[in-house]
């Protein structure tokens, strides 16, 4: 792009920017999830309960099957079955195992999102909310909201700290006219 | 090249508008995204993507040998950034996001060839990742029908901090975007964010370079409130390695302690520096086998007796300070810009694919997640595709 080097737009830009970012004052900390999942009939899970850990490596699901076997997934399992592309290239397999396979996970993971593993999954925590349907019942949703809902939420608003030790700022300044993309 | 442009109209500025998009056509700009859309067929792709691929697994593989011989001077490291680079090859490794290749030639016969790897700040994300798909719309709707573009840039950006995340699971996955000030570097990392967010980034945050603290002690922090102050886990700039490392040379000790601490992630990692670097070029045939997309390269100008060559400082950008030289000792096009007192390499010429206004394509291929993803091009009326280049969408025919 061409050089814009107007200094009172690039002043201008500086002011939105800051003032964009003045608000946003807390960061959400470590914390995971455990959640419970039991498959209601087949490859159709609800979420049976939901705890709080301290770390977000930590998260896992505890997946209860219909056949009374049980199986415990940590998210960064979850997260690589999600991403592994080999996982829909089953979902295309014909052979009935694969398949079966990947729609009991898929159809398992997008309900334990739509509780509080999807702030694990990169779910805003300021916008969603666990959605009661997920849930084996109403109380089992009240129920998690008002106990882990509460103590997690509680535990995520890291506040501020006190100025960094030897901490220096102020950098940069010279080059704000000109853009460092190649 | 005629053949291959189908007349399509600009975008309105309310449609850019409407995407937060509208610099790009302010002012000197309005005529930045051409009135034209490239047609490719399908096969025509794999000549892009697979070289670009083959030539970043090249590049990796002889900063590595850089790394391991200790080539600093020889690959353009300042003596300040040695102790980063070298930190960051050895702890780093895979941490490299995103980078974009310029390539001259690739259609019709004219040979693909690699002009440079952007592989430490760059630009035209916002234009590759969000205008072209809305050029696409503006085809006529016969040639719309089958339209695609090879465009996995979001994708390949998600993935690559998907697997920086993994890598670091015990961190908050919050992240500082870190900018210089200038409004086309913020556009750029308006990609980034989005990109983050969709990764499983909890908090993105942005900032002017001037505004962040860094703390050799406790990392990289902001002020939010007065005298309340939050901690970065995570940092994506765009601001060069080199600018920090020249200009900044305070602040690149402070980052060198930072990394070497484990305090923050910056992304790209200091290692890029390598890659964004020129002189890495003259260097490849030793360190990394040569490929059919390589152009020869050299330190010293000696080496093109036949005074054909481009002539380019090792941290240049946007065809800033760059001269050609066809045969004479009198160059045949030059720009002037800021990186003047740099050291130069000499590059041979390559051929551009030409239209019959006599303009030159430039094709662009971006490396993100580890995977060549996307592909755009720039039109230039001259012979160096520079900032007054504009910016022309593909489109894949089947």
């Amino acid at each position: 792009m061409r050089k814009h080097t107007t200094a009172f737009a690039s002043a201008l830009v500086l002011a939105l920017i800051l003032s964009g970012c003045g608000g946003a004052q807390r960061v959400d900390q470590d914390a995971g999830i455990v959640t419970t999942v039991r498959e209601v009939s087949e490859g159709e899970f609800k979420i049976e309960d939901e705890q709080m850990v301290e770390s977000k490596s930590a998260s896992a699901i505890i997946a209860k099957y219909a056949d009374n076997t049980t199986d415990t997934i940590p998210l960064s399992e979850m997260q690589q079955m999600m991403n592994d592309s080999t996982l829909s290239q089953a979902a295309q397999d014909t052979t009935h195992h694969r398949h079966h396979h990947y729609r009991r996970h898929s159809s398992m993971f997008s309900i334990v999102s739509y509780g509080m593993m999807g702030y694990m999954l990169g779910r805003s925590r300021s916008s969603f909310r666990p959605r009661p349907s997920a849930y084996v019942n109403q109380s089992t949703y009240q129920r998690v909201s008002s106990t882990t809902g509460t103590r997690f939420r509680n535990a995520t608003s890291r506040t501020t700290s006190s100025r960094p030790s030897k901490g220096k700022s102020g950098y940069g300044g010279s080059r704000s006219t000109r853009s460092s993309g190649g | 090249m005629d053949r291959r442009l189908t007349e399509t109209g600009r975008l309105s500025p309310k449609q850019l508008r409407k995407r937060g998009l509208e610099w790009f056509i302010e002012g000197d700009n309005h005529d930045y995204f051409a009135p034209e859309l490239l047609r490719l067929a399908d096969n025509e792709i794999a000549a892009f993507s697979q070289p670009a691929g083959e030539l970043y697994e090249r590049l990796l593989l002889a900063i590595r040998k850089v790394g391991e011989r200790e080539l600093w001077e020889a690959a353009g490291i300042p003596a300040n950034a040695v102790e980063a680079v070298d930190y960051s090859l050895r702890r780093e490794w895979g941490n490299h996001l995103v980078g974009r290749f310029d390539f001259a030639g690739g259609l019709d016969d004219v040979p693909l060839k690699m002009l440079e790897f952007n592989g430490d700040t760059l630009s035209l994300m916002p234009e590759t990742l969000s205008v072209q798909p809305m050029m696409l719309e503006l085809l006529p709707r016969r040639e719309r029908k089958n339209a695609r573009q090879w465009n996995h840039l979001r994708t390949g950006l998600v993935k690559g901090l998907q697997k920086i995340l993994q890598r670091y699971p015990n961190r908050p996955a919050n992240l500082l975007l870190i900018g210089l000030g200038h409004e086309e570097d913020w556009l750029n990392l308006d990609v980034i964010e989005m990109a983050a967010k969709q990764a499983g980034f909890e908090e993105v945050h942005r900032a002017p370079m001037e505004e962040v603290i860094f703390s050799e002690e406790e990392g990289i922090f902001l002020e939010v409130e007065p005298d309340e102050y939050l901690r970065y886990d995570f940092v994506f700039k765009m601001a060069p390695w080199e600018f920090i490392a020249y200009e900044e040379p305070e602040l690149m000790g402070l980052l060198t302690q930072i990394i070497k601490r484990d305090l923050c992630v910056i992304l790209n990692p200091a290692y890029s520096m390598l890659l964004q670097s020129k002189a890495l070029l003259p260097l490849l045939e030793e360190l990394g086998g040569l490929h059919p997309a390589m152009l020869k390269a050299s330190r010293s100008v000696a080496d093109f007796p036949d005074h054909r060559y481009a002539e380019k400082p090792i941290y240049g950008r946007t065809g800033d300070n760059v001269r050609l030289f066809d045969g004479s000792p009198q160059s045949i096009a030059e720009n002037d810009g800021d990186y003047g007192d740099l050291p130069r390499i000499y590059q041979q010429l390559a051929p551009f694919n030409v239209d019959s206004d006599g303009d030159r394509y430039q094709p662009s291929v971006y490396i993100a997640g580890g995977e060549a993803c996307a592909l755009c091009f720039r039109r230039q009326d001259g012979l160096i595709v520079d900032d007054d280049a504009e910016f022309i969408g593909h489109y894949i025919s089947t």
